[in-house]
């Protein structure tokens, strides 16, 4: 008889625990659904807003929008100029040497 | 009988009678063994119960909400990941008559949601059999509450997926469309069918940025001059992938259904015309490249040449003789039929198809034109190929063989897509560098010099060189002299070609501010100049010094045209 019992205490001890487990699994199986159905409708709300974004910045309408209201026109060629037409700072060697030496030159 | 004597110790059980003091005891331990088994019974119960829900299947949560699954048709981007179709989610509202009880309601109740249909048409499709029966495709979710809060039985709302081309009309053609069940119709969204419908992303070699701009100058010059329509590119040389193709008029793909035969029709890569003095180019390449020709030779272009009836006569007469950069500069076409006969047919013809101009392009898109190329390819079918008659290719076939000639002589397919950096470019050396350095320091004399027919693309500092071409259209089995369709051809910069233009305008009219000129040089070559400009900062080409002698020695030491010294420079 008392082993009886034990097995039963067991046995619904066993079976509360997989019931739980169960629970658990099945809450979070709940909070995974969740999760994809809120990435699939943000998925989707990406795929609006990239459109309607394209749609804002289509260079036509840029182009249009910066002649009317900014007055903006093409890069001139005389306005480019190659890199080395540039004059370049004189370089710190010079300035050191210019200095009379490393120790005398406040960085 | 056994049961009996059950029921009477249930009984007892229950409701006991006052026990004899000698059976109590036995009736107590009666109680015990039943209240044993009854926690036991209760016991296997939950177990088993436990054991059953801890193993049964979890219920599967269907989706209520719109999706985009994996499989949504890919998006096509241009090459710098700009969107020009793509797939959005939309509500389609529809109505299921079996559950309208009351049609005629429930069309005067929906009918101010609903405006692309009026009420006599709502009903119609409100009382017609099935159980799908669609009333809007586009709804909006404004429109989409409107109409659930009427809460019309027989009227529902089903998500769905819309393709959508945020840029309009921009390389409509390029593009193409989709059918209602989002099935490639035209364009890329044909051709790539497959792999848009697996839901990967397709990038073409279309720089929408520079689209806009070709568009732009193409549609002023066409409006300009009153013309037809026209069509226009932009070739990277070094790569052959098209960064900007244009066919006007054009059409909005988003409403595909509204536009004309006309609209639809894509003059870059499915029209094939006679493209006209932009062939000297090629003539001239040739000529140079077998030796039937070289820089030092001339030859007298005053008399017309009597062929088969007709005339070869120049657009202005030249007088004496003349060399070959004189012949492209000045777009002689006695010129050029005199070197074609030093050519010879069969020559030309090999070279012509080495260039890919007597097979249809291998361009990715169904909207592909065929060649029409002459049977017999005679001494003067040579003449006349000469100067861009008697053989009609697309325009996207001319730009690729011209970019050969006018740039370092390999001949690349052009494409559509974007090439992978990684994936080396199948280049077929057509033209040696002396052939091509010669070439192009010639178009470039064409803009440049005063005597060119293309001064007006001048774009200073950029180099550009180019050809203009003005060929009759063909009407009645012959030309129509009043109708033209001019185009001309641009590389630049002329020292080192990144990059190709081709523009065609169909049927300008000569206008005032234009002396009622209707040529290439008066109609096309103003535009070229603005692209260049516009486009030249966006590509990276930096204007050229042309005195440096790193950029001097990729041209020809300067030439005499005109008995003068021709220069290159533009500043």
């Amino acid at each position: 008889m008392r082993f009886v019992l034990l097995s039963c205490l067991i046995i619904a001890m066993l079976g509360s625990g997989l019931y739980f487990a169960k629970l658990t699994v099945d809450e979070q199986y709940r909070t995974l659904k969740k999760l994809e159905q809120e990435i699939s409708s943000q998925t989707e709300h990406n795929y609006v807003l990239k459109a309607e974004w394209t749609f804002l910045t289509r260079p036509e309408r840029l182009l249009r929008l910066s002649n009317s209201l900014l007055g903006m026109n093409s890069i001139t060629p005389e306005r480019i100029l190659p890199i080395s037409s540039i004059p370049m700072r004189r370089s710190a060697t010079k300035l050191i040497k210019n200095a009379g030496g490393a120790k005398n030159v406040a960085f | 009988m056994w049961h009996f004597k059950f029921l009477n110790i249930c009984r007892n059980l229950l409701w006991p009678s006052h026990p004899e003091p000698s059976k109590s005891r036995k009736i107590a331990v009666h109680r015990l063994i039943f209240s044993g088994f009854a926690m036991l019974l209760i016991f296997v119960l939950i177990g088993a119960q436990s054991i059953a829900l801890a193993v049964s299947k979890t219920k599967t949560y269907k989706h209520a909400y719109t999706t985009i699954d994996d499989r949504v048709r890919g998006a096509i981007l241009d090459q710098k990941g700009r969107i020009l179709a793509s797939t959005v989610p939309v509500n389609i509202l529809y109505a299921d008559p079996k559950h309208i009880f009351n049609p005629r309601e429930v069309a005067s109740a929906l009918l101010p949601y609903v405006p692309k249909l009026d009420k006599q048409t709502l009903m119609k499709r409100l009382t017609k059999k099935g159980r799908f029966i669609e009333l809007d495709r586009k709804l909006t979710p404004k429109r989409h509450s409107a109409i659930l809060q009427l809460g019309l039985p027989g009227i529902y709302v089903k998500p769905a997926t819309i393709r959508i081309y945020p840029q309009g009309r921009e390389a409509a053609h390029i593009i193409g469309a989709v059918d209602r069940d989002n099935r490639g119709i035209a364009g890329i969204e044909k051709s790539q069918n497959e792999t848009l419908s697996s839901g990967e992303n397709v990038y073409l070699s279309i720089d929408t940025g520079l689209q806009t701009i070709l568009r732009g100058s193409l549609d002023t010059q066409i409006k300009k001059f009153e013309a037809l329509g026209g069509a226009a590119l932009i070739i990277n040389i070094n790569t052959g992938e098209i960064i900007a193709a244009t066919s006007l008029p054009d059409f909005d793909p988003n409403h595909i259904m509204t536009s004309t035969d006309v609209a639809r029709f894509n003059q870059v890569t499915k029209g094939v015309y006679e493209m006209g003095s932009v062939f000297k180019v090629l003539n001239t390449a040739i000529a140079l490249e077998t030796g039937a020709f070289d820089m030092q030779g001339t030859i007298d272009v005053s008399k017309p040449i009597r062929v088969a009836g007709n005339f070869i006569n120049d657009y202005h007469p030249i007088k004496g003789s003349i060399g070959l950069a004189e012949i492209l500069v000045r777009s002689s076409n006695i010129g050029s039929a005199h070197i074609s006969q030093l050519i010879g047919p069969e020559t030309q013809k090999k070279y012509m198809k080495q260039l890919g101009l007597l097979a249809a392009s291998p361009i990715e898109i169904v909207e592909n034109g065929i060649p029409l190329v002459p049977e017999n390819w005679s001494h003067i079918t040579a003449m006349t190929v000469s100067f861009g008659y008697g053989l009609s290719v697309s325009m996207v076939q001319a730009a690729a063989a011209i970019a050969a000639a006018g740039g370092d002589g390999h001949y690349i397919a052009p494409t559509l897509l974007r090439r992978n950096t990684n994936e080396p470019i199948k280049k077929v050396r057509i033209f040696s560098t002396e052939t091509s350095m010669a070439v192009r320091s010639m178009m470039r004399l064409v803009v440049s010099n005063k005597i060119g027919t293309g001064k007006f693309a001048d774009a200073p500092g950029y180099l550009v060189g180019g050809k203009t071409g003005t060929a009759e259209k063909v009407e009645n089995k012959g030309f129509n002299r009043k109708a033209n369709r001019v185009t001309f051809v641009a590389t630049f910069p002329a020292n080192d070609p990144a990059y190709l233009i081709m523009m065609m305008v169909d049927e300008p009219v000569g206008q005032q501010h234009s002396y009622n000129y209707a040529t290439a040089g008066w109609v096309v070559a103003p535009a070229i100049k603005d692209i260049v400009n516009q486009t030249a900062p966006i590509l990276g080409v930096h204007p050229v010094d042309i005195t440096k002698p790193e950029n001097s020695q990729n041209l020809l030491p300067p030439l005499i045209l005109d008995g003068k010294e021709a220069v290159y420079a533009s500043f």
